[in-house]
This record gives C-alpha cells, sequence and structure tokens, in this order.
C-alpha cells in the first residue's frame, strides 16, 4: 500500500531518508517557485514558519503573508490554513508550495509508507488509547 | 535557500496522519470528528458549497437544515509527535472526486452507517474497498436507538469477515475512540501481514 501515499516526504520523518527524496528536493529549487504548487502537499502536510520566513516576514504580501503568519507560531496543515482563511485547498497548496521553495516555511509531510509502518501505526493505538 | 531545504531532518518536528469518516449525508460524520478533536471540527472552503445548497435536502434527514460540501476536519495530538487528522468526507456521492484527494495517503477509513439507511453507505465502501484502504464499518446509535445489529448490517452489506463491523455513539468520546482503535488494530494487522510477506 506504499502507493497510498505517492511520494517520499520531505522530512523523511519516521521512514528514514529514501534515496529519491533529495533528487525531489532539488528539483523544488531548481524550479524557484516558478512552477506553482511543485512541493505535493497533502491536506494534513503540516507548515512552520523557518528562521529565514520568519526574517523575511514584514515583506511578505496578500495570502503569502497570511499563510506565513499563521505558520508562525503554530505548526498547521494545509487544511487549517484553508479553514482559517477561508481560501481553498488547492490555493493554499500553491502558495505554501511557493514558501517552501522560497525557504520561508518547512513541510512535515505523512510519513511515507506509514500504512506498512508497524512502529508508528503502535504509538497511534498507544496514543488514542491514552486520549 | 538551500541551507533550508536540507537542513530537514528525519524524526524532527510532528508526524501527521490522516484517517477518513465516510458514510451517507447526515450520518453523523462531522458529530464524530468533534468529539474526538482537540479542536472544534473546522470546514475548509469549497467553490461548489453555494451550488450545492439544497440538493440534499432528503425528506428523512429533516433534523439536518444545513449542509457543506467542503470537508469538515479535526484535530488530535496523539503523542508528542503524532498529530492525527481526521477528516469527513463530503456526503454527497455527485463530490465523489474530492474523495482522491482526501484520502490520498489516509491511513485508513471509518464508514458510519446509519441503520435505517444502509445503502446510502454503499458508495463509501465500494470506494475504499476499490482502493484497498483499511476500513470498519461503524453503525452510529441515533438517540439511543438501533434499527439493526451490527451483524444485520454485515450481512446487508455483505461485508467480509476481515472488516470489523461495530456500534458506534458519534456523540461520545469513549465510543468514537473505540472505533478509531478498531479502525487502527485492522490497519496494524495488515501492515504485520504485509512485513511477513515481504
Amino acid at each position: 500500500m506504499a502507493e497510498q501515499n505517492g511520494y517520499p516526504g520531505l522530512n523523511g520523518s519516521t521512514n528514514g531518508t529514501q534515496p529519491a527524496e533529495a533528487a525531489l528536493v532539488r528539483s523544488y529549487i531548481m524550479s524557484s517557485g516558478r512552477a506553482t504548487g511543485s512541493v505535493p502537499l497533502d491536506i494534513e502536510s503540516m507548515l512552520q514558519l523557518t528562521w529565514k520566513g520568519g526574517r523575511e516576514l514584514a515583506r511578505l504580501q496578500f495570502e503569502r503573508a497570511s499563510i506565513a503568519s499563521l505558520c508562525k507560531d503554530e505548526i498547521l496543515s494545509v487544511a487549517e490554513l484553508s479553514a482559517r482563511l477561508h481560501l481553498p485547498i488547492g490555493v493554499i497548496r500553491v502558495i505554501a508550495s511557493d514558501l517552501i521553495v522560497d525557504g520561508f516555511l518547512e513541510a512535515y509531510l505523512p510519513s511515507f509508507g506509514m500504512a506498512d509502518d508497524v512502529d508508528l501505526i503502535s504509538r497511534l493505538i498507544e496514543g488514542v488509547r491514552a486520549l | 535557500m538551500h541551507s533550508e531545504l536540507q537542513s530537514r531532518t528525519p524524526g524532527r518536528g510532528p508526524v501527521p496522519v490522516k484517517i477518513v469518516v465516510a458514510g451517507g449525508f447526515g450520518v453523523g460524520k462531522t458529530t464524530f470528528v468533534g468529539a474526538i478533536s482537540d479542536i472544534a471540527p473546522l470546514t475548509t472552503e469549497a467553490a461548489m458549497t453555494m451550488a450545492a445548497a439544497g440538493i440534499d435536502d432528503r425528506g428523512h434527514v429533516s433534523t439536518k437544515t444545513t449542509t457543506t460540501v467542503a470537508m469538515d476536519f479535526g484535530r488530535v495530538a496523539v503523542d508528542s509527535s503524532i498529530v492525527l487528522y481526521i477528516f469527513g468526507t463530503p456526503g454527497q456521492e455527485r463530490f465523489g472526486f474530492m474523495w482522491n484527494d482526501l484520502v490520498k495517503g489516509a491511513l485508513g477509513a471509518v464508514v458510519l452507517v446509519d441503520s435505517r439507511r444502509i445503502e446510502d453507505s454503499f458508495p463509501a465502501l465500494d470506494y475504499f474497498e476499490h482502493r484497498g484502504l483499511a476500513f470498519v464499518v461503524a453503525v452510529n446509535t441515533f438517540d439511543g436507538e438501533v434499527f439493526h445489529t451490527t451483524e444485520e448490517v454485515r450481512e446487508a452489506l455483505a461485508i467480509g469477515p476481515h472488516v470489523p463491523v461495530v456500534a458506534t455513539d458519534a456523540r461520545n468520546r469513549e465510543a468514537v475512540k473505540t472505533t478509531l482503535l478498531s479502525l487502527l488494530e485492522v490497519t496494524l494487522q495488515q501492515a504485520k501481514a504485509r512485513v511477513v510477506r515481504a
């Protein structure tokens, strides 16, 4: 079921870094944000302002500023940003993707191969039981 | 910008996990999400919200007066790093196209069933079976009333023995927790089975 999540996690997550990731990440850098939406963000992908993003925050405008600001104190998913800013998920994806390419946002993507990750699922079970 | 991208190191930061709650219109998906979520369920914007108004005004779901084609979802901090997002699918079949986006990367799904309208859950069941996504069927209790037993629902839906059919109460946090645990147990068993095969 690895194809369920058909891309590698940028943060490597719990499954470690796949060899393909480095090449994928490099392609984002080369695109320099021109190919919008180039970072494959899922609706549950989480975003956080980087140090560089914080430094540049005051200079950002419009939706870029709104998204970056919300990700300053909280790590928020694409879906949460969409809900809070009343913007369609697709719009958040494209703009957040650009902000990642610019180095202003850091993305935490779902774990690649999560459905096969016995450790992760076991932790989930423990965690939900303890809720 | 190079350094920022390279600075992403494995195992750092939150790990988002997505579970989907599907089922017919008015079956209690948002209630289910709200019962377990750390935050009040949020709704994402969908372009078709206005166009869809009224389409699902089905006479026998009289207690639900408003609907949205958008996804309602909640968020649960499961431990220090895992963040569980629970998304309710839009209840309308005509918006099935949104599901691919929604289901991609999901760990599993809960199919909520109103036992008075069992047939409403057919599209969701078909969809998850087709996708090969782990799921459980949860028969929601409405005001304490159960119209069919879980075994009757299993039979009516022709669900194989590998899929749990459980009773739940979407308003009750413990019941929702138990339902999620039954789904997680299924995903665990499937993951273990694949590890053994591999």
